[in-house]
């Protein structure tokens, strides 16, 4: 009979650590410039079509928090951390490590998936609410600079559209994402071959699976959430 | 206890990440108006027939100012009333107690519209100084907006019914066209050919009989003239009574004998 779950804190302390503050920098980077390319890239279609950009900021707002805030973020997620849960879970099989931790009645699910679980839940929701932040921001300072938008117009446009329950989807989206990252890359690390090339192609697969379920989830959420 | 290699611990990083979370979500919340804890609210009810695409959450302004929100709407069994009109949908709206001295029981509530793609919110005019404020849990009616779609389909209905009446009496309608165009041909060569000088001059005496027949109306009405008409008017009457007895009792008094017809 299988044991309880079992929860590391102090494993999953350091998977927070891991993929949460140390994927901080890139994922502020990133989207940052992503809400300043959304500006101009909707000021233009904008002025293409209604000859009017008044509503750009509000566009860019709901569309970085229905979509792109959580799927680029996790996309992210996925090609720093995804490829690295399988390579080092698969090294761990080919050097015999796992059958050393079960040797050792260390269940490797709850010491290498549960803690890179919960941290991976745990960044992306976290690297998603920073995201939406900074790109509502640095959207602004475009928005100010560029379009001649004044702040309190640009933010009070921004949270007509916006509401609070578009943050809690948001973040579901996130959670949901941040649970698929970690368990496809430790399937495939679990399911890894032997040799050096197999932990290559199981940390590719993983980062190609979890980029692809990633998309096709953001779907099926969405049509969840909105469409229903 | 692990490090990150600078001295501070890692879940010392991970804590600070953790608060920065709850903080912009608290700030998410409150500017997107789903927590307010330091801001009380009164909470009126307004009832209208036809909400004009006001949606929960939708904004309410007071002189234009945003002071609250919509924060429920129901739709009301057919047998309720208010006065003397039905109504239908009971919106719940919440107005910051700021706002609540400039809304009185003579306040109206109109469904406005904002904006280049016309999102919709409620505007709540201020109320006369001598009307009483409105009280937390008031009931209170809307105006409700114009029906758009309505005025729109009746004016497809008679727009149809033209049609239906052109329809019908195409040939008639075709018939008197081609008259009026006769008609309008006739009198432009009439004015433009060798009759034209003759109209001019008819319609030159045409003018001066109209003239003439104005200065003997301001002449009948002249006093002197009307005094002479009275006069005349009392001799027609006096020869009226001079009937065949009386003539022939004036030549008797007078001693002629004459025979009378």
């Amino acid at each position: 009979m299988r044991k309880r779950f079992r929860l590391r804190i102090h494993e999953a302390l350091e998977q927070m650590y891991f993929l949460g503050v140390q994927s901080l920098p890139i994922v502020f980077i990133s989207l940052g410039f992503v809400g300043l390319m959304m500006i101009l890239e909707l000021a233009f279609h904008m002025r293409l079509v209604l000859k009017h950009d008044a509503l750009v900021p509000a566009f860019s707002a709901v569309l970085m928090v229905r979509e792109l805030g959580p799927v680029i973020t996790c996309l992210l997620l996925t090609s720093r951390i995804g490829a690295g849960i399988a390579a080092e879970i698969g090294t761990m099989k080919v050097t015999e490590q796992l059958d050393a931790l079960k040797m050792l009645s260390i269940d490797p699910f709850d010491y290498l998936v549960v803690p890179r679980w919960v941290g991976s839940v745990f960044a992306a929701i976290s690297l998603t609410v920073v995201a939406i932040a900074v790109s509502l921001w640095g959207g602004a300072l475009l928005a100010i600079q560029k379009l001649g938008t004044s702040s309190g117009e640009y933010f009070n446009t921004v949270f007509f559209f916006v509401k609070f329950p578009d943050v809690i989807r948001c973040l579901l989206k996130a959670a949901v994402f941040g649970t698929l990252i970690p368990f496809i890359a430790s399937y495939q690390g679990f399911r890894c071959g032997t040799g050096s090339a197999a932990v290559g192609e199981a940390a590719t697969q993983a980062v190609v699976r979890s980029s692809l379920a990633i998309i096709v989830a953001d779907f099926v959420l969405t049509y969840l959430f909105y469409a229903i | 206890m692990p490090s990150n290699g600078k001295g501070l611990p890692k879940e010392f990083w991970v804590g600070i990440l953790f608060c920065l979370v709850v903080v912009l979500l608290i700030i998410f919340g409150w500017v997107m108006g789903a927590i307010g804890p330091l801001q009380s609210h009164s909470r009126f009810y307004v009832l209208y027939n036809f909400a004009g695409g006001i949606e929960v959450g939708s904004p309410v302004r007071v002189s234009g100012v945003k002071v609250g929100k919509v924060s429920k709407i129901e739709f009301l069994p057919e047998t309720a009333e208010t006065n003397q009109d039905r109504v239908t949908l009971k919106l719940t709206i919440d107005v910051s107690n700021k706002a609540v001295p400039s809304v009185r029981q003579d306040s109206r509530f109109y469904v406005n519209m904002a904006g280049i793609i016309g999102e919709k919110y409620i505007e709540i005019s201020p109320g006369s100084s001598n009307s009483p404020v409105v009280q937390n849990g008031a009931v209170l009616r809307g105006v409700d907006p114009p029906r758009i779609d309505q005025l729109l389909s009746q004016g497809y209905g008679v727009f149809g019914r033209i049609m239906d009446f052109m329809d019908e009496n195409e040939k008639t309608l075709t018939e008197f066209l081609g008259g009026m165009k006769e008609l309008i041909a006739d009198a432009n060569k009439l004015l433009k050919g060798r009759e034209r000088q003759k109209l001019i001059t008819l319609i030159d005496n045409l003018n001066a009989v109209t003239s003439d027949m104005h200065d003997l109306s301001s002449k009948i009405k002249n006093p002197e003239t009307q005094k002479f008409y009275d006069q005349i008017y009392e001799l027609v009457d006096r020869a009226h009574k001079i009937d065949k007895p009386v003539i022939k009792q004036f030549l008797q008094e007078e001693g002629i004998r004459a025979r009378i017809f």
